[in-house]
């Protein structure tokens, strides 16, 4: 009955005015951002960091939540009204959803996407209650080799996953945890890579380098091309045929399974589940023929695909402390930023805020429902807004956020500089997404490692010596193995390559 | 198309730029020994890996676009002679009673990796345009970097700055003004009329947010309010 008891918890948590109402803004953000094209979650997190550290944790972890899931709903209602992906995890959804879209079931399309991902999202909510206390229960028997190892692990599989170049992306991983080392050093006091400036021996903060890499270099890449608009269309009515509904349930359980287990692995999360759940269904279907013309399978699969995954993401990030993608990485910055360590202790040491926020989530689905549907006509308003009114209001949010986390303008000079940073990233097609795991996990990892080494006396071996740690160890290999195999390297670069098309 | 201005290539020159930044600037920390790691050990280690990497990922592009010809006549000499580096400065630096600089090299097998792979680069960078050529071979794809725009990247960055110069002394609404003004000459359209909407618009959004909403404590115009 322990569950039961933490649920109550939870929902007493969750259900208080305040939190409520910071769930409420967080789905509605997450909505704007999702709708608006060319800002993405990532970015709007970053952006939204600082003012975090006004609100108590709960509450602002509950919010940042609320605007990663709410930007999945509204990503998917501008890919199926206007074709154009708000967000990268619903860059599928716009194949089938639009050309519904254009046969005047836009409406039913919407419906059974909210729908289905509500579904999604409940699923993926009792898996997180269901696999959190295990697995936290596992980490607690964690050494610290197994915490170097299974960091390891988070970090190569989240470059697996990343777009591009596997080996700049290691790349990437190693100039994060490099970057991560700047400041005092723990152990000795030394001061490292700050230059003499006094705001650096904290360390580098990690609120001004996600606003620039991500903020900054996006609202940049953005203002060089021209933003394409095309005119609304019109929503139609909202209920979906006896036949779409029946074509569309099978779907939506198939892409909630799959999307739940692609969520949990380290460097998943909503874009991958919701291409995987794509292609199983179009390799299901009696009627392949169908898929790219507007079968409802291919709005109903992917979203649901991508709303379970984007909860099931929460899993390693809530009970290891280990981001499995950008946005949980943020999450983890955030939780540094109010003083909660994240790992396993979170969920020992303060139960309200671990069930407060798994409650929350599942309300904020229902919330996100309730809402948009009624609301898509308001949303689709929004998508006339010009982009030259919204960059400078993104950057100002950056600029003076950034200034607010300690009233000082050299975070706002950090700002600028990442945001070059960032556009050189962009230019040379390196990922941001490892830079920032490699820059959260950096000091956790060089903490471990050399706590490893103190306690085996300098000898390496010790990482391959525990079980669990070995175990992770040659998971790790073999991913790395699996990703220099010819086949795999071409099935990978040919399913990045229908992303970008 | 030139080989030297592919992505890849020039993403492995910045790591390159980046981990001799972190080795020249780590320089003084105490490495330490394995047991007892001291503050420099961990950054020495990742300088050195990103250099063996950056190494890697710019050598890549260069001898997939390399000709028949360009591939016997450079890249063999030079890779045996990389390969032949690494034993040489190891067993030989010491005898030789050299620079101590050179011994801590050599003592030193993953930084002798890194330093070989380097060397190798910088040289295979001089003399493939020299005896072959800086455009790719026929038949070879590069991903040649985009040429940048110049307009937004600076102005956006300038914007930044000057926010960040002008906030404290004089307050938020010039700072804002400042910033909006710039960052709206980046882009592609700018009509006066609407800049300053955005201007009023935003002041009172960011009043009411981060002055009343968040109760920061900044000053709308410095001395005044």
């Amino acid at each position: 009955m322990d569950l039961l008891n933490n649920l109550f918890l939870g929902l007493t948590v969750a259900v208080s005015m305040q939190n409520l109402l910071y769930a409420l803004l967080g789905c509605m953000v997450g909505t704007l951002i999702g709708v608006l094209p060319g800002i993405g979650p990532v970015a709007t997190i970053a952006m939204l960091l600082p003012i975090t550290f006004h609100l108590p944790p709960t509450a602002s972890l509950i919010m940042l939540a609320g605007i990663y899931y709410g930007a999945q709903y509204g990503g998917s209602t501008t890919s199926i009204l206007v074709n154009l992906p708000g967000e990268a995890s619903s860059v599928v959804t716009c194949i089938d959803g639009y050309q519904m879209a254009r046969k005047g079931r836009a409406g039913a399309a919407l419906s059974i996407s909210a729908v289905g991902s509500f579904f999604a999202g409940t699923v993926g909510t009792i898996i997180i209650v269901l696999f959190a206390e295990p697995l936290t229960r596992m980490a607690q028997k964690f050494g610290p080799a197994d915490y170097c190892s299974l960091m390891a692990l988070g970090l190569v599989a989240a470059v697996v996953l990343a777009n591009g170049s596997v080996g700049k992306a290691i790349a990437m991983v190693f100039l994060g945890l490099l970057f991560g080392l700047v400041g005092t050093d723990v152990n000795t006091g030394a001061q490292r890579f700050t230059f003499d400036i006094p705001e650096l021996s904290d360390g580098i903060d990690f609120a001004p380098i996600a606003m620039g890499l991500f903020g900054i270099a996006e609202i940049v890449v953005n203002l060089e091309r021209r933003m394409e608009r095309t005119g609304a269309i019109k929503v139609g009515s909202l209920w979906p045929t006896r036949e779409e509904i029946r074509r569309s349930i099978p779907a939506v359980l198939r892409g909630t399974a799959l999307g739940s287990i692609l969520g949990v692995l380290p460097g998943g999360g909503p874009t991958l589940g919701a291409f995987s759940a794509y292609t199983l269904e179009k390799k299901l279907s009696k009627r392949p023929e169908e898929f790219g013309k507007g079968a409802v399978e291919g709005v109903a699969a992917p979203e649901s695909a991508n709303n379970a995954a984007a909860q099931t993401s929460f899993i390693p990030m809530l009970t290891l402390g280990i981001p499995s993608n950008a946005v949980m990485a943020l999450m983890v910055g955030a939780m540094i930023i109010q003083g909660i360590q994240p790992g396993p202790e979170v969920m020992t040491k303060k139960p309200d805020l671990f069930w407060g926020m798994i409650v929350s989530m599942w309300i904020g689905n229902f919330m996100l429902v309730i809402i948009n549907l009624p609301m898509i006509g308001m949303w689709v308003k929004l998508l006339t807004l010009p982009y030259r009114f919204l960059a400078p209001a993104i950057l100002l949010f950056c600029c003076i956020g950034a200034y607010s986390l300690q009233n000082s303008t050299f975070h706002v000079m950090q700002v600028a500089m990442f945001g070059v940073l960032g556009y050189i990233f962009v230019r040379l097609g390196c990922e941001g997404a490892p830079f920032l795991l490699g820059l959260v996990l950096g000091p956790q990892m060089e903490e471990y490692f050399r706590r490893a080494m103190l306690l085996s006396r300098g000898d390496p071996m010790v990482f391959l010596q525990r079980p669990i740690s070995l175990g992770l160890l040659i998971t790790t290999a073999l991913l790395l193995i699996l990703m220099a195999l010819p086949s795999i390297k071409k099935a990978r670069e040919q399913a990045f390559q229908e992303e970008e098309t | 198309m030139n080989r030297f201005l592919s992505k890849d290539f020039l993403s492995g020159v910045m790591f390159i730029a980046f981990g001799l930044t972190a080795l020249y600037f780590g320089n003084h920390l105490a490495l330490g020994t394995p047991v007892r790691m001291g503050p420099g050990y961990v950054p020495h280690k990742l300088a050195c890996i990103m250099l063996v990497l950056g190494a890697g990922i710019s050598l890549v592009p260069l001898f997939e676009t390399a000709t028949k010809r360009e591939r016997e006549a450079v890249w063999i000499p030079v890779g045996v002679a990389a390969v032949l580096f690494i034993p040489a400065v190891h067993f030989l630096a010491p005898s030789l009673a050299s620079s101590p600089w050179l011994i801590a090299l050599a003592g030193d097998w993953f930084q002798l990796l890194a330093t070989a792979m380097i060397l190798a680069l910088l040289l295979l960078s001089i003399l493939a345009p020299v005896l072959g050529s800086s455009r790719a071979a026929p038949g070879t794809q590069v991903d040649v970097v985009e040429p940048p725009k110049w307009k937004p990247i600076t102005m956006v960055t300038i914007g930044i700055v000057l926010f960040a110069l002008l906030l404290e002394r004089t307050g938020m609404f010039p700072a804002l003004v400042a910033l909006v003004l710039i960052a709206s000459l980046g882009g592609e359209e700018f009509k006066t009329v609407e800049v300053i909407g955005n201007i009023i618009v935003l002041t009172i959004l960011s009043i009411l947010v981060f002055k009343v909403g968040l109760g920061m404590n900044i000053s709308v115009i410095e001395g005044v309010w």
